[in-house]
Parts: C-alpha cells; structure tokens; sequence
C-alpha cells in the first residue's frame, strides 16, 4: 500500500465551520439568568439586557452611565467594585458608530458584567471618573483612539499617541500605517497638578518641577514620571505613557487570528508565554473548541515557569534599584535556565510564539519533564540566596517598609489586579477565581499580604514563586498526558506536515487555512488569565473573517502606572524609584 | 553537532571570504548575508592610511566601548541577559552600562522606537561625544519590524545614523554580542572615523 | 518568612518585625557577606563548572529548535525544492518574504527566480516553515546575523539556497513530523526523488498523534 492510498481518509469528522454563524456562549443561558437577576436588584429603567453574551451584559443610555455604574458599585449585594476595562469598538455603519465598553467585576459575588453605551460621533459620554478612579486614563485612552469625548473628565487630552498625532487611530476608516511625525517642537510641556495636601503648605524650599524619563535608569525604558518637589519631598506628580505604544489593537485588526500570537508576545515580553495562553484561550472560546490535555498541561507549566520569571525579573531589577546589585546576578542564572527551556521547546529564547489557537505548535521535547523537574529542584535554591541577602537587611527593609503605601479601598477603586492588589490583602487571583486550563485541580494558595507597601509587594511575589513551584511539582507528578497537542480540526489547526506532503485533501485545507485564516463565528468575547501582574484579558469581536474586528487587552500594568503618582505623592525621589520597581510596571503591556 | 562557522585566525568573527555558501569543503553557512557580494578590499581597511597611532587609538577604542543601553522593549530584556552573569560582556570591555549620554560612546538601541519617543533619542544621540558607535538591536528598532503601524518609526536609520545592524527578534544574548564584536572590528580597522 | 493560612487556599505572608540583633545591622551584614563568599568559593574552587559562557570561545548549543537565519533547501538534483507557491509570504506577519515566480520550461513546475527575506523585518516567528508545503525553508541555529549596511540584510536565494547534502538534522526550527531520515528526502513532488517512498522514519503507521503529540 502506497503512502498516497494509506491516508487517504482524514480523521476530522465534525461539521465545517459556517461562515458567519452567530456566536453562542456555552454559558449564554446562566449569563441571562444573572443578567434578569440584576435588573430586578437594580430595578434602573435605563439599562436593556443585551442576551446571548457571555456574561451579563446591558446597553445603557449615554446620558445615565455613569450613575448606573454608581448604582452596580454601590449596592451592597452586587458590589461591583472593581473596575476592569474601559474601550471602545467602532461599527462605522451604525448610526451611533461607537461603543464605549464598561467591564466591572464583583470580588463578592465572583462576576463581571459588561455595559455598553453607543455613542455618535458628536456625542460626548458623561465621564465616570468620580466613581472609579481607574476610569481617568481609560476613558483618555478611548478619546484618544476613536475620540469619544468624556464630558467632565479633568484631563481629556491624548495618552498613548503623540501630540502631533491626527485623527483617532482605532477607527475603522483610519489606515493602519499612517504615521505623524513628532518635532521637539510639539512635545507638549507637562506641570503636574500639586496635591491638594501640599498645596498650602509652607516650607522654606522652592518648589521645582522634575521630568524623570522617559530615558532614565530608574524608570526601566519607557516610562515617564514628572513631579513637583518641595525640597525633597514629592508634592504633585504625573506620569506620561504612551512611548511604547506599538499599536497592538490596530494590528491585530490587519492580522489573521493565528498571526495575532506574536503580537501578544511582545505585550508583557517578561511572561510572553501567558500571554499566548490567554489570547489563544479568547479565541478558543469563541470559536467553541477546546485544546487537548497535554497542551492545556504544557500551556499550564510554561505560564508557571514564565511567572517565577517574571518575579524574578521584577524583584532583581526592583533590587537593583534601590542598590543591592548581587541578587541580581543570582537571579537572572535560573532564569536564563528557564528561558532554556522555553527555547528547547518553541525554538525562540524570550518570545515563544509557541501556543497556537487550538493547542500548542509543536510536541514538547522528549525530555521535558526531566528538565522540568530539574528546574524545579534548582530555583528554590537560588531564591534562598535573595531571602538571606534582603530579608533580614536593615536596609533594605528601611528602604521598603511604609514606603509608596496604597490602601485597599483605593487600590481597588483604581482597578488594581495581580499581586499589587494581593499585597493589600485582596485574595483575588483569577486562577483561583474563574481557574481555567485545570488551575482548580492543583493544591495551592493565593498568597496575600498587609500593608499595600512596597514590602508587601516583595513578600507577595517571593510567596508567588514558591506557589508556582508547588503546582510545578504537582504537575510533574501527574506527568503529561499523551495524546496530541493541537486540535484535530483542520478549519483552526494545520494538518500534520506528513499528511501535507501526501495527501491532497491535507494539503487543501493546509493552503485554505493559511490563506483564508481561521474564520470563528460573529460574536465578541472576554477571557481572562491571570498574568504576571494581574488579571490579563482579551476581548475578541469577530466579525467571521479571517482577521479579528476588533482584539482589546485588558494590560494590568496600565491602572498600576495609573495610581502611581498618587502613591508616590508625599514621598521622596529615591523611594518613588523603590516603588516603581515594586509594581512592574512592563511597557510593551501598559502601552500596547 | 551545532553548526560551526569558519572563523579567521586574524580576527576574532572574521569570516572565510570569496566563497559562495556551501562551496568550499564545508558545508556550514560560511558567510554572511550578503558578505559574499563584497570586496575583499573593503575588509582589509583599503583607502585608509593606518599609521600605528591610529592603530593605537583604534585599539584603545574598541576595547573600551561604554554602552548607553537604550532600551525601550523587549531586546532590553535580552540585553539584561547579555549583561548577566550567563554571558559575561566584560570580557570585551563593554560592561560599562553608563546611563548619561555624556559617559558613552555606545549607543546601544534596544526595542521599538515609536514616533513619541524620537525626539528623545535624537536628543540622546545629540548628547552623546564622538566619536560615536550606535548598534540597532532587533527588528523593531532596525526596521520597525512587524509594526508596520501608524505610530511606529520604521528603523532608527530615520534619525539617526546606525552602524551596526542586529536582526532578530529579540536577538539572542550571543547574536548581540557579535554585533558588538563586529563593531569592534569595525573601529579596529578604522573603518568608523568620526572624531 | 511566616506563613499564616486565613482561608482554604488563601495563606498570609506576615510582616516580620526585626529583631534586635537583627536591628544591629552588621551581623545580617555579614551574614549576606557569607553567602556571596559562598558563591565566590564556590566558583574558585570549580572554575570549570562556573556558569559563564565566554562566548565567542564557546558557543552555547541552541535546541534543535532553535529559529535563527532562513535557508532553502534544494533537490537531489539540485533545483530549489521552493515552488513559488506563495504561502510563507501569506503566512508571515512581518510581510518580510517577496517572491517572485517562474516557470520551468522542462519539468512545467514553478521555482522561484526571486525569494528575498528582509532579516531586519523578520521576527522569527517560524510561521513560515509551518506553512511551507514543500519542505522547502527551514530556520537554522544560525544567529550570528549583525551587519553593518541595511541594504545587505535583504538575503536572495544566492545566501539563502544550500546544497542538496546539506545536514539537516541538527539544523534549527523545520517542520516537525518526527524524525527525518537523514539521506531521504522529506516529500514533494521533487525532481529525481524516488515515488512513494515513506519520507520518514516514523511514517509506517497511519497514527495522527505521532506527528502533533506522543513521543515524537
């Protein structure tokens, strides 16, 4: 029997995808559910349930936003408190051609719910800066990619774009390349607004205004803080974004779904793995598939390695900064070992592109659990250096104790995810919250910590890596299960290259899949993954072709940076420095 | 077997040259992309006067090259592994991680370079004595990579003058430091006189 | 550092207090000063085992995984196994691949007669060895790439084609279907290859999972 005879059935059995069929949610009919449970709490005339969504999601009036979004926090038996996301989505055909996307989630109730507003092009949206803090950049940021202006907002004026930038980049009838050059000239001049506490306050110092960054060794690349002193002490304090903002939403808009992965890469390039995971589990959600269990165990694994690098990478840079050098070069050994290992199975050192949507690229190699677990038995040991070297250090806990202190209630309100807000003593994690890829079958705690200072921020992320160690070990115990790793689906994954090589049938859908992309059905959904600093999100709207509609993340460091001139305020310069390690703050992620 | 590359007794990365790939009894990649296509001349240093003082300078600069490392995005990361304890820079004199332009002589441009930051790095590059080196790392940062967007300088060969490029995305720690070491050559034979 | 559990699954790491001698400052000092002196000992000791790789001497061995600088493989017979057909350049995101195609007049089969890469666009992402069709680009463990002219890093096919008896096998990132057989050629419709002869070693049974998953 020849090779050509041999395969000659292809094993894929299921229906082929209709193009542009409605996106059905599995958890369509609990969400709706929730959703008139809700309404009836609420009882607020000016919400519509919007059904068929993943989770509870309402059109509100424009004019009433921001009070209904008052009523959602301040009702005390839904309690949505926590901010996610604000964003836009332009449909230029409707009349009314944007949506303004509001995502709030219940850490009482363990739910989110979604609303929208649609807004013309002439409308202003009432701003929701007074109920959620977090909202101030997040509305900046929709004004500045489709300019929906925000009535009342304090500081309605670009975020991520230059100064010279035309036009609003994110509507549709914008073209993807066109650029605007900045001249020194136009940069705009920033004076941070003083804080009202220091504002009449009397010292003998002149007050001075300090630009740091965005080229400054404390601020790690791309950030940009400027503050008002007075003598030592920070009286006011702004921070500028936007230096590294690489257009991810744009695009992934001119992108297939499969070519949007190296662009989640370079998001949060210190945990590019997580990322990966996340988007490709958005994309698997709306198109209804799931990957195999090894891969979920792989993606797993690697996401749990890359957060014990992400640590690492904030704690020993963090640690630079306030001037303790060696654990530095102790902590960057292992992990050099772990970027070996990510690079022994994708081939690339730093940026993997090795998940794919439906499962992972190739196979892990044969020896994966051996160096996992070789792994394993190593960093603890190089953690232990760094405990002895700082934990007991005067210094050090001089340097960080009570410094950049955030409370609870703020953090919160400012929309704080991941362990900045596990450091105020929030044991939110979504591993534990909405676990996905088999996180609920581990054993392992959410580690939390008092205090919302930098210390806490270091204690947290120490007990973090320790926890990833434990489902690490955990994980290899099981060992992976065999089967393959991407779906046997040839609408989402590319057929087996040796059925390509013989088969025609193979080889038809190889050439249809690449070049007429992955075509989920019409929908929109969010998936969430806890990243490296927080709760990392992807909004996918498909309109059912091959490239997304519309692809949001929801980066975590964004409503860090966000409140970190408020927490820096009343400090001195060196602490503010401390602190900003402490957050982790990774530009590729805040400025997308 | 990893593949080895033909190195020349003369120079540290120097490569065999007047062989197309695959030509002469090895049958690893002997050459660069593109080197193939140039003048042996070029390589010796050819129209330059090489008096030992210069030879001296030459030297002296190559062997102490003080890195500004600007870096914005991934490739940084890559560069705190090449500075890191794995792959050890120092060797080549070029630990030196200044971060005030006025104490560096390398311009090291690691990750994108939007269009909102250009005015810094020209003011940077500005600031910076001569003579000069800037090394572009990365895709991004050579071409603008795959972002081919609306807010992204395609290379920083649009404001300023590049003399080594680094392909990669992010390039490993050992590509960066080839490109180093290519710099190096490149100053060794005098090649870059910009002072 | 002290561990208190709240909840189940919600342990809290507690604020430590330091003590008095730990107050003093020197003897922690000092404490951190032993284990640098560990390392440093350590290292003396057993400087072969030290963990610097002193490159350009050694050369640290990449997975045969690794996705550095493109090559085209060739036929037996020594044509290009590229067929033109298009599909790297769909494939690729940095748009980084231009091709330009011919026909052969004996053989009717398209071959490129311009395959440029742009290796500063490129973001070695492997994308296109994942869609080549033919076997023909693989990534090899090649990443000493630094040039000094952004014209020269637009490599043709002349810095791209290798001979046919090129070893692949340690090469770099190439489409994954197991193991290859070393002196076989990996399918296509190739000029001078043997018909219907199993390109593979693991190729004798029809099992999916070999391929995507297993222990390949």
């Amino acid at each position: 029997m020849s090779t050509l005879t041999r395969y000659s059935a292809i094993p894929y059995t299921g229906p082929a995808p209709t193009n542009r069929a409605p996106y059905v949610p599995k958890n369509a009919e609990p969400a709706n559910a929730r959703g008139e449970a809700i309404a009836t709490t609420l009882g607020n005339a000016a919400m519509t349930q919007e059904r068929g969504q993943d989770m509870p999601t309402f059109l509100v009036e424009r004019a009433r936003i921001a009070d209904v979004l008052r009523n959602l926090a301040e009702n005390p038996d839904l309690a949505f408190i926590l901010p996610l996301d604000c964003f836009g989505t332009d449909y230029p055909d409707r009349e009314e051609r944007f949506d303004v996307v509001y995502q709030l989630y219940s850490l009482k109730n363990n739910e989110r719910i979604r609303l929208k507003v649609r807004v013309g092009e002439n409308d202003t949206v009432p701003t929701s800066t007074g109920v959620f803090k977090s909202f101030d950049w997040f509305e900046r940021e929709v004004f500045d990619m489709f300019g929906v202006r925000f009535e009342g907002h304090p500081n309605m004026r670009r975020i991520l774009c230059h100064e010279a930038f035309q036009g609003h980049a994110l509507r549709k009838d914008y073209d993807p390349a066109q650029r605007w050059i900045l001249t020194e000239q136009n940069v705009a001049r920033i004076i941070p607004k003083i804080d009202p506490r220091f504002a009449t306050e009397d010292t003998d110092f002149e007050r001075v205004t300090l630009n740091l960054g965005p080229s400054h060794p404390a601020t790690h690349g791309t950030l940009r803080i400027v503050v008002t002193l007075d003598g030592e002490k920070i009286i006011g304090a702004d921070a500028e974004i936007g230096y590294l903002h690489r257009c991810f939403e744009k695009m992934s808009e001119t992108h297939t779904y499969q070519q949007v992965i190296p662009y989640t890469d370079r998001l949060n390039y210190c945990s590019a793995i997580i990322n990966n995971v996340g988007y490709a589990l958005a994309v698997e959600k709306l198109l209804g598939i799931e990957a195999p269990a090894r891969a979920q165990q792989v993606r797993l694994m690697l996401s749990e390695f890359w957060r014990i690098a992400d640590h690492i990478v904030c704690i020993s840079a963090n640690l630079v900064d306030i001037g303790a050098l060696t654990n530095y070069w102790y902590l960057m050994q292992p992990r050099e070992e772990i970027i070996g290992l990510t690079e022994a199975c994708s081939g690339a050192r730093l940026l993997p592109s090795y998940v794919r949507v439906g499962g992972l690229a190739v196979d892990v190699p044969s020896n994966f659990l051996e160096q996992a677990q070789r792994l394993v038995d190593m960093l603890p040991r190089y953690i232990d250096d760094v405990e002895k070297l700082i934990w007991k250090n005067r210094i050090f806990r001089e340097r960080v104790q009570g410094v950049a202190v955030i409370s609870k209630e703020d953090a919160i309100n400012f929309g704080f995810t991941g362990p900045c807000l596990r450091a105020c003593g929030v044991p939110y994690d979504v591993r534990k919250a909405s676990p996905y890829i088999g996180y609920e079958t581990y054993d392992w705690d959410v580690p939390i910590a008092e205090g919302g200072d930098t210390y806490a921020r270091f204690l947290v992320r120490f007990e973090e890596m320790r926890q990833s160690l434990r489902i690490l070990q955990q994980a290899i115990d099981r060992g992976l299960p065999a089967g393959p790793v991407i779906v046997d689906n040839p609408y989402v994954a590319l057929p087996p290259k040796s059925k390509v090589y013989n088969e025609m049938e193979s080889l038809i859908y190889h050439f249809k899949l690449i070049m007429h992309g992955i075509q989920p059905p019409v929908g929109e959904t969010y998936f969430q993954v806890e990243g490296g600093n927080g709760e990392l999100g992807f909004y996918v709207v498909s309109d059912g072709t091959k490239n997304p509609y519309r692809v949001r993340v929801r980066p975590p460091c964004f409503p860090l940076f966000e409140a970190f001139g408020q927490m820096i305020t009343g400090q001195t310069i060196p602490d503010a420095i401390g602190a900003l390690g402490s957050l982790n703050i990774i530009a590729g992620e805040l400025d997308h | 077997m990893p593949i080895e590359k033909i190195d020349n007794p003369n120079s540290i990365i120097g490569r065999k040259l007047n062989q197309l790939p695959g030509s002469g009894p090895e049958k690893g990649i002997q050459t660069l992309p593109g080197e193939s296509e140039r003048d042996i001349a070029d390589f010796a240093g050819g129209s330059y006067l090489t008096t030992t003082v210069d030879t001296m300078v030459n030297w002296a600069r190559s062997n102490s090259l003080w890195p500004f490392p600007f870096g914005t995005a991934c490739c940084a990361i890559e560069f705190m592994s090449m500075v890191g304890s794995h792959y050890d820079v120092s060797r080549f004199g070029a630990e030196v991680v200044r971060f005030s332009p006025r104490q560096a002589d390398l311009l090291l441009v690691e990750g994108t370079i939007v269009d909102k930051m250009g005015p810094v790095l020209k003011k940077i590059y500005d600031q910076m004595p001569e003579p000069r080196y800037v090394i572009a790392m990365g895709a991004c940062a050579t071409s603008g990579g795959f972002y081919r967007a609306y807010h992204v300088m395609q290379g920083i060969d649009e404001i300023i003058p590049v003399d080594i490029w680094v392909p990669g995305c992010p390039p490993t720690p050992d590509g960066l430091m080839y490109g180093i070491l290519k710099l190096k050559e490149k100053i060794d034979r005098g090649e870059i006189r910009r002072s | 550092m002290a561990i208190t559990r709240v909840a189940p699954g919600i342990v809290r790491v507690e604020r430590q207090p330091l003590t008095f001698s730990q107050r003093l400052y020197i003897p922690q000092i000092l404490a951190g000063m032993m284990v640098t002196l560990g390392h440093l000992l350590k290292n003396l000791v057993n400087m072969k085992r030290m963990l610097i790789i002193s490159y350009p001497e050694v050369k640290r061995v990449y997975s045969e995984r690794f996705r550095g600088r493109h090559i085209l493989t060739s036929r037996e017979d020594g044509t290009t196994r590229c067929v033109a057909c298009f599909m790297c350049s769909t494939a690729c995101p940095a748009e980084c691949i231009t091709i330009e195609a011919g026909e052969d007049e004996r053989t009717r089969e398209k071959f490129p007669v311009r395959y440029d890469i742009d290796l500063l666009r490129c973001i070695f992402c492997g994308y296109c060895v994942d869609a080549c069709p033919e076997d023909a680009i693989y990534m090899t463990r090649d990443y000493e790439m630094a040039i000094d002219t952004r014209a020269r890093a637009v490599v043709g096919l002349r810095d791209l084609v290798v001979p046919p008896n090129f070893p692949v096998d340690p090469m770099g990132y190439r489409p994954y279907y197991g193991k290859i057989q070393k002196s076989g050629t990996a399918g296509g419709t190739g000029v001078g290859q043997p018909l219907r002869q199993a390109p593979f070693d693991d190729d004798t049974a029809p099992n999916p999972e070999l391929y995507r998953g297993g222990n390949a």
